[in-house]
């Protein structure tokens, strides 16, 4: 890419099911960028995670520290790490139990996503709101870095050209959830 | 199919009027056959576009982003910002339809985090959560008075799928806020993270900016963007 060079949609669209996979994305901009707003189609669900798996690598390689809160008037912030261990980076993701038309913010900025001798450095974001009162709420804030592969050498030689974003267990995303992958210079 | 270079047929290589032509440039043949053919490359769509700039320094009770085009997918605003009254949080209302903006702090619910150091402190104090509630609130504290030494805030929100009509709208945002030339000694430095919601599944057609107390005053700059297709 050169100066001047504009960002762009790899792809975008309406999500259905329990899965989208992003697959051949191009190696050829700087870093990426991957919205996802909705919710789970599922009346018994508050909150749940909404996960991230690149290039099919299912080991703990999805190294991520950050912080968290829910249901913030309980007044208090976790400070943990996640991730690492589940072969997934996640975020928060509403059901619709508290709102039937819940829309939740999810995002992954990847810096760097195509290099071939290192990590790539990441910012995830996931918020959701729902707040009428104190006995009806239903909130996540999420935000974290981590770097993808954590430790395998041989992940790092190759370039993220697919994510599969994946609902929790069964969960399928209700309509109106749709995603967007941009491509930045 | 009549062929090129045939009467009647569409013009082909056969007329060509030179064959040469430049390094990235498509040949006479070529737009040729992707006319007849129907099989255009798709245009490369510019994913970013500037909607409408609101600027100033007169003081000014609200910003208001009004006929936002509708041929977006995601919503970006980038502000900065100075008011006239301390400790002023910032608001934010949306509009649908033909109607006015909606300022009924029922229908809107926020949640979010925020730091700040204290007097005379030099690193800010951890993070807190501010207590969710109904409220158009996008960000407490966002701005300061100008008189106290060129003190403002700064923030980005996105609001992904405004012209959505199934959900109801999301956006989130991310602050600093009373930025001075003095920061380093006054310590009154802060930062936020947040996230909103409107109870309306109506595509969103008007963003308006206020304080929950003053006005915007000295300098206030609000660019809003329109992201994807």
């Amino acid at each position: 890419m050169a100066v001047g060079d504009t960002a762009q949609i790899i792809s975008s669209g309406t999500m259905s099911g329990n899965s989208v996979s992003l697959t051949s994305i191009p190696q050829t901009f700087s870093h990426l960028e991957l919205t996802v707003n909705g919710c789970y189609d599922d009346s018994g669900t508050d909150s749940n995670w909404l996960y991230y798996k690149f290039n099919g690598t299912t080991s703990s390689e999805y190294g991520l520290f950050g912080g968290r809160i829910y249901n913030g008037a309980n007044g208090t912030i976790s400070t943990q790490t996640y991730g690492n261990a589940s072969g997934n980076y996640f975020t928060g993701f509403p059901g619709t139990n508290k709102d039937a038309y819940s829309n939740g913010i999810s995002k992954l900025r990847i810096m760097n996503y195509s290099n071939t001798t290192s990590q790539k450095p990441l910012l995830v974001d996931g918020r959701h709101v729902h707040y009428v009162s104190s006995s009806d709420k239903s909130d996540r804030l999420l935000t974290g870095v981590g770097a993808y592969p954590t430790t395998t050498t041989s992940l790092m030689n190759s370039g993220i050209s697919t994510i599969v974003i994946t609902g929790s267990g069964s969960l399928t995303f209700k309509s109106g959830t749709r995603y967007m992958l941009i491509g930045w210079p | 199919m009549v062929g090129y270079g045939e009467n009647g047929s569409v013009v082909g290589p056969q007329n060509l009027p030179t064959s040469s032509v430049a390094s990235g440039v498509w040949s006479l043949a070529e737009v040729t056959e992707a006319s007849r053919d129907s099989i255009w490359p798709q245009p490369s769509y510019p994913l970013i576009e500037l909607i409408a700039t609101v600027s100033g320094t007169a003081t000014v009770s609200s910003i208001q982003f009004t006929s936002i085009p509708q041929t977006y997918r995601d919503l970006r605003i980038v502000a900065q910002a100075d008011s006239t009254t301390t400790s002023a949080g910032l608001r934010i209302a949306f509009g649908t339809g033909g109607g006015a903006v909606d300022t009924t702090d029922s229908n809107y619910q926020y949640v979010g985090y925020y730091s700040d150091a204290g007097s005379g402190q030099s690193t800010p104090a951890a993070y807190r959560p501010v207590y969710p509630g109904a409220a158009r609130l996008v960000l407490p504290g966002m701005t300061w008075p100008r008189a106290s030494g060129d003190v403002y805030g700064v923030a980005v929100w996105e609001i992904p799928d405004y012209v959505g009509t199934t959900l109801h709208k999301t956006i989130m945002g991310n602050a600093a806020d009373r930025i001075s030339p003095t920061l380093a000694t006054s310590g009154v430095g802060g930062v936020g993270r947040g996230v909103l919601k409107w109870d309306n599944t109506g595509a969103i057609n008007k963003i308006t900016f206020d304080l929950t107390t003053g006005s915007f005053s000295d300098y206030y700059h609000f660019k809003l963007y329109g992201l994807g297709s």
